[in-house]
């Protein structure tokens, strides 16, 4: 052991010497001129990127301005002004969707018009979108890229569009992908293509979600067909995130699905989070009634000014009088801040006929201030949330 | 005497070597950094947040003095960004001009009651108008008396801001129309929470545009403008680029922000002294949130999206950069208690060292190192070839980096659809470290001279041409 140690010190030793010898002799030429030689190689490098990334803009411009005319025409012929829906002779189109970069850009180009055109057209649209064979290459990308986040999402998107289904076993897969983004895409697809009968699936499993994820759910079953009656507030939870809750409450508001239990649970949990901001503000525009009360309790107990505001702004909202002396209170109380009292008042104007007495009270003990305030809150064009 | 200049030497290698080795650092976390956002960017739709009912609101501030010749276009290329929920607060510093007059007539304002609750500092706001025209109610019009500096107009701004988002402006940029989708897509995306976020900047100058709305970029002519958005290039793509994979930005920039409202009102709004004030107020954010032990994040997007009108003189540019300089200093000097304070976490322990050692003391270095080769050369005491190797190696790593940036700026976008703007830009790299840098270099050194003696900073006046130029027609741009 001993002899081992003196052997590895020894070379470090000569090691140390050879370094030392390196640097005094023509060690540090050699490096300036190794590191002279490296910047030389790496910029050429970067200019032959910047050519690479013209060169293929180019190429693109150059095939979209071949192919586009020539689908704009087809599609005008077949879709709009022979109204076919299905069975599009796309042999008339001659174009080569093995190439990349063909297949790129045609379904570039469809896109666009999918977009714009909506109703039955766009069906026929998205027929066409399935006849070109997209069906196919989008599920073969499913398959074989997994792993490529952009080109699975993609894909995904496509097959939503043309509301082709894809393996059971492949979808669950994609469902339980580590990468959020994909996951997300997977339960689009899932909305867009089963509507609701998606959403225990989806709400069952929906986790580590970013805010945007969460708005782009909540659009995606928005805008698709779903108008009945399901309970989404059976997936609030104290336990998940604040964005999954979030999701949730932004549908139950839409749908106005009133349930104050359940929205309760989440502002008792942790009063001054976020999500029992969120709650407050749910309680509120789903105009729950039974909750004046406790949320002037809630008032009284609660510490940041944040979730005073929220409070006094769903008070305003649900308007039904019992909370006139408690907001008349606030708006007198002139050691409170502006906003708080802004917002008093602004709930009181909110709770008429209840609360005119009150405000015509108010109106006779003016001072300037005050009456500046009013005016302001008052003024039509004068906006705040 | 040779020891003393053997360790003369050794801190110059020594801050060279750290130097490059930060840059090598950035030109590999930049070009992570970005293709991860590219990645993310390109697996959903701009779209998404465009049409969505429940997208947080923004309040976009921007402050006017003496923009008489502008005014009206910007307003107007402010009010047609795409973003359902946004509103235009246009703070009208106490203009000698007739700017106000001018908003007034095309926008048919009138003087409303509004009790502003004054959460920041600012100087007293006289009146706030509003629009009778239905097509612009998001648009809010401040009039206050003149405060001396672009921060106390800022500040009024947000104390009439009702979004919880305020996203600082000039009124004289032009913005990309799909720059609230970009910033806000930047801070619903993140973990934890983000207190600012900034995109790239350009030069306006020489770009076409069509009522106050960018049609196309192109690169400016006067070569000094020229220098400047290869420099902001670089320092975007590259520099903020880089330290945002490691969540270690410095500043956000005041020609185009977004900024959490809450935070910025917590840590006192903009400071109307500060020379640097953007910077600075990005510093108190984030050593608010130190203060509060809350995580949060200030974020870097790649896409241009701010064009702005740089200074094609010299005179107007070295007291722009006088102003920086003494900015920076001012910041170092007031929250020097920052420095390696691990309280301060990353921002102490990483954004503050990096800013004062290759920030600010870079023209100081620079300027001693140029005098101990001066030294060298009258004492004899000079290794000529290892001299010259040296210098053409910096050189050439500096028009690697600026090349290597374009690079980057290729891959987020085509900016510039003419050919000849990209051979151009190149090229000027080049120039750059015989023209650009030693002015930059010397106006650092001035304003770090006016600082360390308390000269009074004049903020005088950019004066606007309008340099952005009318889309000509098809035969004339040929």
């Amino acid at each position: 052991m001993y002899v081992c140690g003196l052997g590895m010190l020894r070379t470090l030793t000569y090691m140390m010497h050879d370094i030392r010898a390196f640097f005094e002799g023509d060690g540090w030429p050699i490096l300036v001129i190794a590191a002279l030689v490296l910047s030389v190689l790496f910029w050429t490098a970067s200019l032959i990127g910047i050519a690479f990334f013209y060169y293929r803009d180019y190429r693109y411009g150059r095939a979209y301005s071949r192919i586009y005319p020539a689908l704009r025409d087809f599609i005008y012929e077949q879709v709009l002004v022979e109204n076919r829906t299905n069975h599009f002779p796309v042999d008339k189109l001659g174009l080569d969707l093995h190439n990349k970069l063909v297949s790129k850009v045609v379904r570039h180009i469809l896109h666009d018009f999918i977009f714009t055109i909506g109703g039955e057209k766009g069906r026929s649209m998205r027929n066409l979108f399935n006849e070109l064979g997209f069906d196919k290459e989008a599920q073969y990308e499913i398959r074989h890229s997994a792993t490529n986040m952009v080109t699975t999402v993609r894909s995904l998107a496509n097959l939503a569009l043309m509301k082709v289904s894809i393996q059971e076993k492949i979808l669950d897969q994609l469902l339980k992908s580590p990468q959020v983004e994909i996951r997300v895409a997977a339960s689009k697809y899932l909305l867009q293509v089963n509507g609701e009968q998606a959403f225990d699936r989806i709400f069952n499993g929906l986790y580590g979600i970013s805010q945007l994820h969460a708005l782009d759910i909540f659009q995606t079953i928005v805008q698709g067909d779903y108008f009945g009656d399901y309970i989404f507030s059976q997936w609030l939870d104290v336990s998940k995130s604040f964005e999954v809750n979030s999701l949730i409450m932004d549908l139950m508001v839409y749908y106005q699905e009133l349930n104050e239990a359940g929205l309760w649970e989440l502002i008792n949990a942790n009063k001054e989070s976020k999500t029992a901001l969120k709650a407050v503000n749910s309680l509120g525009k789903l105009l729950a009634k039974d909750s004046e009360e406790r949320l002037q309790e809630l008032y009284t107990g609660e510490s940041g000014l944040p979730a005073k505001l929220e409070i006094l702004k769903a008070l305003g909202r649900i308007g039904q009088g019992k909370s006139i002396d408690f907001l008349y209170r606030l708006f007198i109380d002139s050691n409170l801040p502006l906003s708080l009292r802004k917002h008093a008042y602004r709930s009181l104007v909110a709770q008429k006929p209840y609360s005119t007495p009150l405000l015509r009270k108010i109106d006779g003990e003016l001072d300037s201030e005050e009456s500046k305030l009013i005016r302001s809150v008052n003024h039509p064009m004068v906006h705040y949330i | 005497m040779t020891h003393f200049i053997s360790s003369v030497e050794f801190v110059f290698g020594l801050y060279c070597l750290l130097l490059l080795v930060v840059y090598v650092m950035l030109f590999r976390l930049s070009s992570l950094s970005i293709r991860k956002n590219l990645r993310k960017r390109n697996s959903r739709r701009t779209q998404t947040l465009m049409e969505s009912e429940i997208a947080p609101g923004v309040s976009i501030v921007a402050p006017a003095y003496n923009e008489s010749v502008t005014i009206v276009n910007n307003v107007r290329s402010l009010m047609t960004l795409f973003y359902p929920r946004y509103e235009v607060v246009i703070v009208n510093d106490g203009s000698k001009d007739d700017t106000l007059a001018k908003l007034i007539k095309e926008f048919d304002l009138v003087a409303v009651d509004f009790m502003v609750d004054y959460l920041v500092p600012c100087k007293e706001i006289k009146a706030i108008y509003k629009s009778r025209d239905i097509s612009h109610k998001r648009l809010t019009v401040v009039d206050k008396i003149n405060g001396g500096s672009k921060a106390d107009a800022v500040n009024a701004g947000i104390n009439v801001a009702a979004f919880p988002y305020i996203l600082n402006t000039d009124v004289d940029c032009v913005l990309a129309n799909d720059t609230l989708v970009y910033l806000m897509e930047a801070v619903l995306d993140a973990k934890e929470r983000v207190i600012a976020v900034g995109a790239t900047l350009r030069m306006s100058n020489s770009s076409y545009v069509d009522s106050g709305m960018l049609v196309e970029a192109a690169l400016p002519k006067p070569i000094l403008a020229r220098f400047q958005e290869m420099e902001y290039i670089r320092s975007y793509l590259l520099g903020k680029m880089g330290w945002n994979y490691l969540n270690c930005i410095p500043n956000v920039s005041g020609g185009l922000g977004l900024f959490d409202k809450e935070i910025l009102i917590a840590a006192g709004g903009y400071d109307p002294k500060s020379l640097g004030e953007d910077m600075e107020m990005v510093t108190r954010m984030c050593m608010k949130m130190c203060d509060n032990n809350e995580k949060y994040e200030v974020k870097y997007i790649p896409q241009t999206l701010c064009w702005t009108e740089g200074p094609d003189s010299l005179k107007m540019l070295t007291r722009q950069r006088i102003r920086w300089a003494r900015g920076l200093m001012q910041i170092m000097r007031t929250h020097r208690k920052v420095f390696f304070n691990p309280s301060y976490r990353k921002f102490g322990l990483i954004v503050f060292p990096y800013n004062a050692i290759f920030e600010f003391f870079a023209p100081i270095m620079e300027i001693l190192g140029i005098f101990f080769y001066i030294y060298l050369i009258l004492t004899n005491g000079i290794n000529w070839q290892m001299a010259i190797l040296l210098l053409v190696f910096v050189y050439m790593f500096s028009v690697f980096l600026t090349s290597f940036s374009i690079l980057l700026d290729n891959y987020v976008y085509k900016y510039y659809k003419r050919r000849q703007d990209i051979v151009r830009l190149c090229l000027t790299a080049f120039l750059e470290p015989f023209i650009y840098h030693p002015i930059i270099v010397y106006s650092s050194i001035k304003g770090y001279i006016q600082e360390l003696f308390g000269k009074k900073h004049a903020w005088g006046e950019m004066k606007r041409k309008g340099t952005l130029t009318p889309l000509p027609t098809d035969g004339a741009k040929k």
